[in-house]
This record gives C-alpha cells, structure tokens and sequence, in this order.
C-alpha cells in the first residue's frame, strides 16, 4: 500500500485530550521526554514523544485528520522515515487511541473532589507569595522555632481541653495542608487538579491533585511535596503562639494530634508526602516500583550481575527502604493489636455499667445513656480496628507475595 | 523488533499528595487513648 492509499483509506489514530511533550530531567543515563495526555504522565524517548505529540489535538483539531500525516511529513522530511511513521502508527493503534483513558495507579480509591481547580487557582495565586525563597526560609525559621518553645512548656494548661474540637482543629490543618501542595504547583506554572478526599490502602486521606507537577524540574517538585507541610506548618505556628499566651488545653492536645500527622506523614513507607519527598530529591521516578525491582533483580541475579547492582546508589535507597517499611508495617501492626486487647478487656466492665444503669431505671438521656453509648463506641472501635487490621495484613501478605512471586 | 515497532512508554504515577484525613488514620491508638482519658 503506498503512502498516499494509506492516508485516503484510514484514518490515523487519534489521541483524546491535549498532547504536550518536554524534556525531563532524571537520573537515567538517557535522554527522557515526558509526554502529558490530560491527566496521565508517561516517560519514553524524544522521537517517541514526538511522534505522539504529532497525533495529540483532541477534539480541538476538527475532522482536517490527514494534517496529522502531513504534518509528521515536513517535519521528518524523509519518505522513509514517514513510511516507517505509518506502519508504527497502525501496529501501535489500539494503545495510541487509549491513552488519555490510562488506568490510573494511583492507590487512593473512591476519590470525591471537595474543592474544584478553579476554585483552589482563584485561592492559591492569592497566596504564591508565601513560596518567595526568603519568605519560605523566614517562614519555616519562625514557626520550628515556635513549635520548640511549645514542646518545652507542653505541660502547663491552664485548662483541661476537649479531644474532639482539637481533632477539628487539626482536620482544618490538613485542609491547609493540601493548600500548601497546590499553591506551589500553581506558582511554579503547572496544572492543578483540586482538593478531595479518598481511601488510600484502609485509611481516609485528603489528597491535593498535583498531577501536573511532573512537567517541573526535580527541585520544584518537591517544593511542591514540601509545601503541604509547610502550610501546616504556618497553621501549627499560629496555634503554639496562641496556645502560649492562653494556656489553653485544646490547643495543647491540637498540637500535638498535628504534630504526629506531620510526622506521620513524612514517611516514605506509603504514598503520602515523605514517599514523594524522597522521590523528588532523589530525582527517581515510580519509587516504590523501582526499589521493588530493584531488590528483585538483587536477589535473582547471577554473582557477577549482583555485584555490579549491588554498587548502585539504588541498593542504598532500597535497603534502608526495606528495613524501614517492615519496622514501621510491624509496629503499626503491634500497636493496633495491642490496642484491641486493651479495648477488649474494657468491654465487660463497660456492658456490666451499662446494664446496671439499665436495671435500675435510669433515664435514657442521662447515665444510662452515657454508659450504652460508652460500650457500643468501644465495640465499634474494636470493630473497626480489628477490620484495619485484617486489612492491613491483608495488603502486606499480598505485597509480599508479589515481590516472592517475582523471584 | 526496532524502535519504530512498539510504542514504549512508562506510565508515571499519578501525583495526588495526601495526608490521612483522621488522627485515627496516622495515629490509630490516639483518639482511643484520648477517649479513655476524658472518660
């Protein structure tokens, strides 16, 4: 079939949704282009992305289909070469056409967006000036510095505090938490998708949708990880500088509920911010698939193969990765078990109150009320954490075996 | 099989940065704990 039949019979794929392609920056030795089809990021070579830049247009392009060829035509200025475009383009079809519908892989499921990307544009060009070098320094200067005296005088309440509203308190800092990710990406240039809320593995997670970092430079991006804290951060500062003033015991227990979620969410184990963190600094894209094969090709590997792996900076990255995930998955584990046996022994204490209250005709609304409500929360909390924790065992069993399975 | 055969492309992971929406979710054992300690 000659070129011209060709282009007359059939039509060229056709790829949904903008095409944009740039070089991007990482550590492998050759040269990456990163082509962005709507919301997915795919990494391959420059004439690769090229030729899939030269299909992208989306609806936008109208039904002048043939201009896709033609202009492939001048730009390769070479029959061949154009002959040769054709006949990718065909055998390469189906996965071409598909590309804007990739399957996410991301592991956060039952995704609800809370704020819209407009809405959260409108915000965040509000408040780029807060990701000016100096003030970003003076910023996180100010408030480690704040949260330090509030760890020293941690003790001195001038008031009991109530857990529930500081538990609010610290969900509104995780709100802005996620305002932080999408400011950066907003005043460094790139795309944002809005805020929502997920499952991610067996726990609900706000996420921000900064899908569109990848097309900025390493460093950027993990300003982008690291704004999330440092919004946080700036929240948690104002609640030390008020809660020294006051004394107040809410504030207290909010600080430190924030705290823990910061420090929780620093670590690389699963995708929250210490995952991307990590990633981002060491300009290593797909982390966790990379360490994974990466300790797969350690272990099947002949001795001479293995030696020359062992020497990578990847070992390093994947050994210590391993050691941390297995003794944070342990404790985790062990934490939550022991708290189910400490609920469990509470149990028939707490059934014991509440039938007494019952027996000896105690008004609903008042003690007999509080003492239902007690066991059938504390029942619920059994429930629920024995659930988390099947789940979670579940999940580990199947990461494990997976890697096995590899071998 | 060349180059100009398959179409290899890796697919990036989707970039949603998140942070557990519960204090149960990052510390399991705290709200709990807390709830003993008011009652």
């Amino acid at each position: 079939m000659t070129e011209m039949e060709f282009v007359s019979s059939t039509l060229p794929p056709r790829i949904a949704g903008d095409v944009t392609i740039a070089r991007f920056s990482c550590q492998e030795a050759s040269e990456k282009w990163l082509v962005s089809v709507g919301h997915s990021h795919f990494l391959t070579d420059r004439t690769t992305a090229e030729k899939v830049l030269a299909l992208g247009g989306g609806e936008a392009a109208g039904h002048a289909y043939s201009e896709v060829y033609d202009a492939y035509r001048k730009a390769v200025d070479d029959p061949e070469t154009f002959e040769r475009f054709v006949g990718w383009c065909e055998q390469n079809r189906k996965q071409l056409e598909g590309l804007a519908a990739t399957v996410d892989t991301h592991a956060l499921r039952y995704r609800r967006l809370l704020l819209s990307a407009p809405a959260c544009d409108r915000i965040a060009a509000r408040l780029g000036w807060l990701f000016r070098p100096s003030v970003f320094a003076m910023v996180w200067i100010t408030a480690f510095v704040l949260m330090v005296i509030c760890a020293i005088h941690r003790d001195v309440h001038a008031s009991p505090g109530n857990f529930w509203f500081a538990a609010g308190l610290a969900l509104l800092g995780i709100f802005l938490h996620e305002f932080g990710h999408i400011t950066a990406c907003v005043r460094h240039g790139a795309r944002q998708g809005g805020i929502g809320i997920g499952l991610y593995w067996i726990w609900p997670a706000f996420y921000a949708d900064v899908r569109g970092g990848w097309v900025l430079g390493h460093i950027e991006r993990a300003v982008v990880s690291l704004g999330g804290l440092y919004f946080q951060s700036i929240y948690l500062a104002t609640i030390c500088a008020v809660e020294l003033t006051t004394g107040d015991g809410t504030l207290s227990i909010a600080i430190g509920i924030s705290t823990l979620l910061m420090l929780t969410t620093l670590n690389p184990v699963f995708k929250y911010d210490g995952y991307w963190i990590l990633s981002d600094l060491l300009n290593v894209t797909n982390l966790h698939a990379r360490i994974g094969s990466h300790l797969q090709a350690l272990l099947a590997s002949d001795r001479m193969a293995r030696r020359r792996l062992f020497r990578t900076r990847m070992t390093g990255v994947a050994g210590g990765f391993a050691l941390v995930a297995t003794a944070y998955i342990l404790y985790l584990l062990e934490m939550m078990l022991r708290m189910v046996a400490s609920q469990i022994g509470r149990l028939p204490g707490l059934w014991l109150d509440a039938s007494r209250a019952i027996d000896r005709h105690l008004p609903i609304f008042g003690e007999a009320g509080l003492s239902i409500a007690r066991f059938s929360s504390t029942l619920l909390g059994v429930a629920l954490l024995s659930l988390a924790i099947c789940l979670l065992g579940y999940r580990s069993l199947q990461s494990a075996k997976m890697v096995l399975a590899q071998l | 099989m060349n180059e100009h055969e398959y179409l290899s492309l890796e697919i990036l992971e989707s970039r949603l940065e998140m942070e557990a929406a519960s204090s149960q979710a990052a510390a399991p054992w705290l709200p709990f704990e807390c709830w003993c300690d008011n009652n």
